[in-house]
């Protein structure tokens, strides 16, 4: 008895126990791509001891000149942006404001 | 005399002495989405990315800084591997600094149901609202990544240093001649020596590695709280 098998594109003949072979090792890497990593306790463990650490610490900004012309242009248009941006939005605050009273 | 200047040394461990480096997997800890609030804050970026890059204009939606990120993010790209890196660092340091220091949880009925310490800002909610220590270096990744920079070479490093109170987050990133940078908060780029800072932990989309070489799981994992 054969069996038809195609792999990688190709058409292959086996013989019955290939293909009983060839089943078997199918269906293990299909159990295989099912396999879930768990983390060892140890691992668990680090995390959460990771996972508790308080990251606040606040450090003053040191005034530092940007390195070319292009990135203090890019600042100043985005400086430009923000200040725009914020002013709308204080007079779309306001604006509610003044409807709801 | 002599205890005295050996105290820094015994408190902040050896590491102090070297540059950080992205060469030793020894430190390799888990995937990244085995940390859990590490992971929830990377699954909000991509589910709010779409949004996020859309705002080339203000209009509805595009609150807070989301119209200048996306200006930067274009100048940028046009710009060298060096000024990108001081473009973004001076441009996140920007934004004012928001405390989140833990808060304790309750439920409904007022019992106490645990401790929140760190939350991880999605680049969304650093621009829009504002951002504490770790949101700082997590929005310059965020950001790098947007700039076509491989995950591989950076890293959100948390660090203590000398003369800095409670732990401190600072981008690392290796450059393509291999020199690692990291970028600090305050503006400064520590491009040579990183002689100030004790490395604890660090991640990316992919891995957490634990850098504290004193870590016994018998004593109930060290807190580090501050």
């Amino acid at each position: 008895m054969s069996y038809s098998v195609k792999s990688m594109g190709k058409r292959i003949v086996l013989g019955a126990a290939a293909a009983l072979c060839a089943v078997g090792t199918l269906a293990a890497s299909q159990e295989g791509e099912r396999t879930v990593k768990v983390p060892s306790l140890e691992v668990k463990e680090r995390l959460q001891s990771i996972e508790q650490i308080n990251v606040t610490a606040e450090k003053p900004v040191q005034e530092q000149a940007p390195i070319s012309n292009a990135v203090a242009e890019a600042l100043r248009e985005a400086e430009l942006l923000d200040t725009q941006t914020r002013a709308a939005e204080t007079r779309g605050t306001s604006t509610e404001r003044a409807v709801k009273n | 005399m002599g205890l005295l200047w050996g105290l820094p040394a015994l408190v902040f461990g050896s590491e102090m002495a070297g540059a950080y480096s992205f060469a030793s997997s020894a430190d390799y800890l888990a995937p990244a989405q085995q940390f859990d609030s590490w992971r929830d804050t990377l699954k909000a970026h991509a589910e709010e990315r779409e949004q996020l890059l859309s705002c080339t204009e203000r209009g509805a939606g595009c609150r807070g800084r989301l119209v200048s990120f996306n200006r930067v993010l274009a100048r940028a790209r046009g710009l060298s591997t060096e000024e990108q890196i001081d473009l973004v660092n001076l441009y996140i340091n920007r934004t004012r600094y928001d405390d989140d220091r833990p808060k304790r949880l309750y439920d409904e009925a007022g019992n106490k149901l645990g401790i929140q310490r760190n939350r991880w800002a999605t680049l969304h909610e650093f621009l829009t609202r504002r951002g504490d220590c770790e949101d700082y270096a997590t929005a310059k990744y965020f950001m790098f990544r947007e700039l076509g920079y491989d995950p591989d070479d950076m890293r959100v490093l948390i660090t203590r240093e000398r003369n800095v109170r409670g732990h401190h987050a600072v981008l690392a990133m290796r450059l393509p001649d291999g020199a690692v940078w990291l970028l600090d908060s305050d503006n400064r780029i520590r491009k040579g020596s990183h002689r100030s800072y004790r490395f604890i932990y660090a991640m990316n989309e992919r891995s957490v590695w634990d850098h504290r070489d004193d870590y016994d799981p018998f004593a109930g994992g060290r807190a580090d709280s501050n």
